[in-house]
């Protein structure tokens, strides 16, 4: 039997690897579902895309119709061959999630933080305006973003919550609570009318038993 | 039967070619300042026991029980464990910027790396495992072998002898860039990306607070500027996949006189680089997207041919017109 020289098994490892990798770039990592597309800005999204299709005489419930399929049609396909390999990169967090700005948020947050004393809650961080001096490059650090930069309140955010407010706290024993929350506003384009979502979210307040609830005792 | 045999042949001989790992070095020099800058700075920040232990000692993340961070089976649960993983992963990445036992020094780069994103993945961004792949690829490429302390061991000299090596590893991270800007143009499905949207992508993230660099709403004035660069964005980003057909086409080393001969002199793929510099210097200029920007750029020594660097103080490598 003849031997196989080496370049070519370590061609035939390459083209595996990239082969792998290609598959997990795949863009399509979960299906529009009619739930998706009651977000506000989903609805939007379509309305824009309308101004393409529309005139070729597609309607929206036909768009809409077809969007979910199309997208649980790649979704099937996509768990069908990536997973497999999902499973084999996932102990080295390897992988090749791209997307970047995919779909750029039309109703940006603010972290805010208030401090509550025996006179009332008061300000006391607001990104971009009023910033703790301490606080603001830990708060801006890039991975401590991605934590409170979140659409959904995770395990994660109530525990910097809790440390941003320990922090606080020890600083000042006279705070009763901290309290982290994001304020939500709608930005668009110069001219442009869009609806006014302003409004408070992933509210998260600490009070002080919580983080020493000896004292409380005492 | 033989066409599949010598499309095979052509295939083998384009991971098989050999080049000086100059581009590679400094790559590789330029990635491990990025990510050292980076773990430093979470150091200052006093972030370690947050983000690299797990939730029974202070983490923000998984708790130890947790299959996902595999590494903390073996760790004890002392809060002094994760400044020590901070030390390691200092002194890998020291180790990756010199050069000094470069295999080794990548992978255990890489592993810590995973190991924050097992625990926190929501503090795990894109570039971070962008980083990590890369990390791999350069433990099992020759990049230590020129501007290092592994280059001064084996040669005598800090830059090595300008030995040839397998050219595979720069051309995968070249492959790896593009399916990254591919995959991020095709998934720029967002309207405002498009004429249907007024190309009003990057008026919309210029003003997000929490990764804008502008304290108050851009001038007006400004809009149709953002919209160019809108569009400029996307339509380069759509573009990447021609980048496989010009390297494809000088791996082949075309006539100069040809079509394609006249177009490979213009380096088409590094006018390309060029956009994709401004860009994200761009990106560097009007966002806080931390070190994304610049351990992008780090990568784009992938793009030039050791020839390139001939004329750098780095051993000059034999003129080839390969990827």
């Amino acid at each position: 039997m003849p031997t196989i020289p080496w370049p070519h098994w370590r061609t035939l490892l390459i083209t595996l690897v990239l082969a792998s990798h290609l598959l997990v770039a795949l863009p399509i990592k979960k299906p529009i579902t009619p739930e998706t597309l009651d977000d506000p800005q989903h609805q939007q999204e379509v309305d824009r895309w309308m101004r393409l299709f529309g005139p070729l005489g597609l309607t929206r419930p036909t768009l809409v119709q077809g969007l979910i399929q199309i997208t649980r049609v790649l979704w099937d396909a996509d768990r069908a061959l990536v997973e497999p390999m999902t499973r084999l990169w996932r102990h080295l967090e390897l992988g090749q999630a791209w997307s970047l700005f995919a779909i750029p948020t039309e109703q940006p947050r603010t972290l805010e933080i208030y401090v509550e004393d025996r006179a009332g809650r008061h300000l006391h961080h607001r990104t971009g305006e009023v910033e703790d001096p301490e606080l603001a490059p830990w708060l801006g650090y890039r991975r401590i973003r991605g934590i409170y930069d979140t659409r959904h309140r995770t395990s994660s955010y109530r525990k910097l919550s809790e440390h941003v407010s320990r922090k606080l706290m020890t600083e000042r024993p006279d705070l009763t609570a901290v309290v982290l929350q994001q304020q939500q506003r709608s930005v668009g384009t110069p001219g442009e009318v869009f609806p006014d979502t302003t409004q408070t979210l992933l509210v998260h307040r600490t009070p002080r038993h919580r983080l020493w609830p000896e004292e409380g005792k005492r | 039967m033989s066409r599949l045999r010598a499309g095979w042949s052509q295939w083998v001989d384009l991971w098989s070619h050999e080049e000086p790992p100059t581009s590679l070095a400094l790559l590789r020099i330029l990635l491990a300042a990025v990510m050292l800058s980076d773990v430093l700075w979470l150091g200052w920040l006093g972030l370690p026991p947050a983000l690299l232990g797990p939730e029974e000692i202070g983490g923000f993340g998984r708790s130890a029980e947790h299959p996902a961070p595999w590494l903390w089976r073996w760790l004890p649960l002392h809060p002094w464990t994760p400044w020590v993983l901070w030390g390691l992963w200092v002194l890998s990445l020291l180790g990756v910027l010199t050069g000094t036992l470069t295999p080794i020094a990548c992978v255990i780069a890489a592993l810590l790396s995973a190991n924050l994103a097992s625990l926190v993945p929501a503090a795990d961004r894109g570039i971070d495992l962008l980083s990590r792949n890369v990390l791999w690829i350069l433990a099992l490429s020759s990049a230590g072998a020129v501007a290092s302390v592994d280059a001064r061991r084996r040669t005598g000299r800090w830059i090595g002898d300008g030995t040839a090596f397998p050219a595979w590893p720069r051309h995968l991270i070249l492959l790896q860039l593009i399916v990254m800007y591919t995959a991020a143009g095709v998934s720029k499905m967002g309207a405002r990306w498009l004429p249907m949207g007024d190309f009003g992508a990057l008026w919309i993230i210029l003003q997000d607070p929490a990764i804008s660099r502008l304290t108050h709403a851009p001038p007006e004035a400004w809009y149709p500027l953002s919209q160019l660069a809108t569009a400029g964005t996307v339509a380069w980003e759509w573009s990447t996949p021609l980048l496989l057909v010009v390297l494809w086409q000088r791996h082949r080393r075309p006539d100069p006189r040809s079509g394609w001969g006249r177009v490979l002199r213009w380096r088409p793929e590094l006018w390309w680089a060029g956009v994709g510099l401004c860009f994200h210097l761009g990106i560097a200029a009007l966002l806080k997207l931390g070190i994304f920007p610049w351990a992008m750029i780090a990568l784009y020594p992938a793009f030039l041919h050791p020839s390139d660097l001939a004329r750098s103080r780095l051993p000059a490598p034999a003129p080839q017109v390969t990827p």
